[in-house]
């Protein structure tokens, strides 16, 4: 295929897009998924691979992704903690339903999800 | 299934030799082995920069920065890192708290070798996988080389680089827009534009670092300066010492002709670009500008005179463009942001930034590339991360053996080219070689006269013969030999092949003697008058001497291939200076290192 204008150049640049912002050194966004063993028994695997998916289909781009190394809460796996700026929310019992959830009003609004969040935070 | 993680490799030389490839196989393997393959994205990449602790790796989007890394550890990162979430502590890079002395981890945004520096013309190196064109273009790439073709007239391109004020980052600092607009004035009939990428410093290595890292970045920028100054044929000068970068170039050029970004009707708008690599053999005196062209044409590497100026007759007498590698990195970045997002950064007559390699006494050996008119003291100290084992600075090499050398007095002034210039070095192609008081003036003297020896093409008179009558001057010095007439000699000398030599490569060659005659007078004195070398480095006016520290264990006796060395056992041992040699066996020898040069 050749390139022959500025729209195949765009076409180019919009496919490497997910894949280049992974590598940007700013994330206005962390979200940190606990694994550990009681974590991904609990299905924190699916649950980072749902954020992933789910923020590269919306092009939200400036956040970052990590797995976390579990908690204590064995019993309240998976558990996410999300953190924005210096502030650090921790979610527990977290579905796929729960991620859509955290993406449209915390990540995306600034909204904390009251109803998930860990016992005794806050 | 989508990424969600991205392990990056260094592949730069520095790391290959560090085994970075089987790293990367060893990644690739145990990520397979732990069916993550298609969720985590393994991939090598041009230098980091940070030389000193590979191989490095970094982990995205965690920013991760693991570093000297060895065989089996890759296992170690996926087992632990990728699979459960736990950063590999031990194996992460750390730095040292300069109020609390501990060590702590940092991530590859926190490293402090990496704060103050600006990435310009390694923009996507390190970061993109040179391989792969797409993620050239998804970083912008190519859309500077749509932009002229389409939207400007070769003028404004010109003027464009002009306004940015541009210098030529071989060396000279000649201003890169006026060359181009010198070329151009020579209108009708072929022209041609040229890479010189023939990096022939000791110690410099950043041009190839750009062509292994960002090898588009020079296709385009070669194609924009075609269009400005009317040429459809271009060259890329690389010498064939450089076998990694040759190989890339030629599959990136390869690339560009497939998508048709090199060839007929770039772009849809009828303008054709042609470029082919040349291979230079690794002669240093290449990279002059007239030897250089007379390479390309199938000749002898020998320089001509100047005027005519390439510009003029350049390449088979017709009108030619030659800039170096780090100047065309830097013109994408110019059209696409404009000339005065360029030129903001910088002082009033060095605009953008500098790429250097610093190597020598340092801590932190690698490549860098910073702002002009940062002090001297902040690549050093800063960036670099000081002198090892808290030996003090003596002198700071720039502009390799054309160059001169930076005392301690000059740690707080600026780069750029004219200070250098006023300070008796000069900006050179950025090669940075840090030394301490280990090392001995004359002998780097003879270091660099050495090398020009072995580098003059022999076409004229003063540089061939001058330069040989150089090095045995300072090879009588460094024996014990010289007096101070032989001083007076070595500047009468000295100063004679500077303003007789044919091109630049002789009139900069005496510059390392002059520059060290200057900043280290009382060195030499030593040298002549006394019959010593202060730094311990001259063997024949130092001697070997045992002290206090000896614990009569006969080592050294036993290893002593002239039998110099005696003393009873447990009892401190001396050494006959008559007999010795200077072999140094006896210093490694010593376990408890009481053997000393002084």
């Amino acid at each position: 295929m050749k390139i022959k204008n500025r729209q195949d150049l765009e076409k180019i640049k919009a496919s490497q897009q997910i894949k280049l912002a992974m590598r940007e050194a700013y994330k206005r966004v962390y979200v940190v998924v606990e694994m550990g063993d009681s974590g991904i028994k609990a299905g924190a695997k699916d649950i980072l691979q749902h954020f992933v998916k789910t923020l590269n289909s919306q092009l939200i781009l400036d956040v970052a992704v990590l797995q976390g190394p579990g908690t204590e809460h064995k019993d309240l796996e998976p558990v996410v903690e999300v953190r924005i700026g210096d502030e650090v929310t921790l979610y527990q019992k977290v579905t796929k339903e729960v991620v859509d959830m955290i993406i449209s009003e915390h990540i995306l609004k600034g909204k904390v999800v009251k109803a998930h969040l860990l016992k005794g935070d806050r | 299934m989508e990424y969600r993680s991205q392990v990056v490799i260094c592949g730069d030389t520095g790391c290959l030799l560090g085994k970075s490839a089987q790293i990367r196989d060893e990644f690739v393997e145990v990520i397979k082995e732990h069916n993550l393959e298609d969720e985590v994205f393994v991939y090598m990449s041009g230098c980091f920069g940070f030389c000193e602790k590979g191989p490095l790796v970094i982990v995205y989007p965690d920013q991760t920065f693991y570093s000297q890394l060895k065989l089996g550890d890759a296992r170690k990162i996926v087992e632990e890192h990728l699979l459960k979430g736990k950063v590999v502590k031990k194996l992460e890079y750390k730095e040292r708290d300069p109020e609390t002395r501990k060590l702590i981890q940092k991530n590859f945004q926190e490293v402090s070798f990496y704060l103050s520096q600006k990435k310009f013309a390694l923009r996507n190196v390190g970061i993109i996988d040179p391989e792969d064109i797409n993620e050239y273009i998804g970083r912008d790439g190519y859309f500077a080389l749509e932009k002229v073709v389409n939207q400007m007239t070769p003028d404004e391109v010109i003027e464009e680089v002009l306004a940015s004020g541009l210098r030529g980052r071989g060396g000279g600092g000649f201003p890169t827009g006026l060359k181009w607009k010198f070329t151009a004035a020579n209108k009708g009939g072929k022209s041609y534009v040229v890479c010189n990428a023939d990096e022939g410093d000791p110690g410099a290595f950043m041009d190839r670092a750009v062509l292994e890292g960002d090898p588009h970045s020079i296709i385009e920028a070669m194609a924009i300066c075609g269009y400005a100054i009317g040429s459809d044929q271009g060259y890329i000068y690389v010498r064939a010492e450089y076998p990694s970068a040759t190989a890339k170039l030629g599959r990136a050029i390869n690339k560009a002709y497939e998508l048709g970004l090199l060839g007929k009707n770039i772009f849809g708008s009828g303008f054709n670009f042609d470029l082919e690599l040349r291979l230079g053999a690794g002669a240093f005196v290449c990279g002059e500008e007239t030897a250089l062209i007379g390479s390309i044409e199938g000749n002898r590497g020998m320089p001509t005179i100047k005027p005519p100026y390439p510009a003029n007759e350049g390449l088979w007498d017709r009108p030619t463009v030659i800039n170096n590698v780090e100047t065309f990195a830097n013109i994408p970045l110019i059209i696409n942001k404009g000339a005065k997002w360029f030129s903001s950064i910088g002082t009033e007559k060095s605009k953008g930034t500098k790429v250097f390699t610093i190597g020598g006494k340092i801590n932190n050996a690698g490549l860098i590339e910073v702002p002009m008119g940062i002090t001297v003291r902040e690549v050093i100290y800063g960036i670099g991360g000081g002198i090892p084992n808290g030996k003090k600075l003596k002198a700071v090499q720039t502009g390799g053996p054309s160059g001169g050398c930076l005392t301690e007095k000059d740690l707080d002034s600026p780069i750029d080219y004219d200070t250098l210039i006023a300070k008796g070095s000069m900006m050179g192609s950025g090669g940075m070689i840090v030394l301490d008081e280990d090392n001995c003036m004359v002998d780097v003297a003879k270091f660099y006269m050495d090398f020009i020896v072995d580098e003059s093409c022999g076409k004229c008179t003063p540089c061939r013969e001058g330069t040989r009558r150089l090095y045995e001057l300072l090879d009588k010095i460094t024996k014990g030999e010289g007096t101070l007439e032989t001083l007076d000699e070595l500047r009468v000398l000295a100063n004679d092949i500077r303003d007789t030599s044919l091109c630049g490569l002789g009139q900069t060659a005496p510059n390392p003697v002059l520059s060290t005659l200057n900043n280290f007078y009382d060195e030499y004195v030593a040298h002549v008058v006394d019959k010593k070398c202060p730094a311990g480095v001259c063997k024949a006016l130092t001697e070997l001497q045992i002290t206090d520290k000896c614990i009569g264990c006969g080592r050294c006796t036993d290893h002593c291939p002239v039998h110099a060395i005696s003393g009873n056992l447990r009892e401190k041992h001396v050494i006959d200076t008559n007999l010795c040699v200077h072999c140094d066996l006896c210093i490694t020898m010593c376990p408890v290192f009481a053997i000393k040069r002084v």
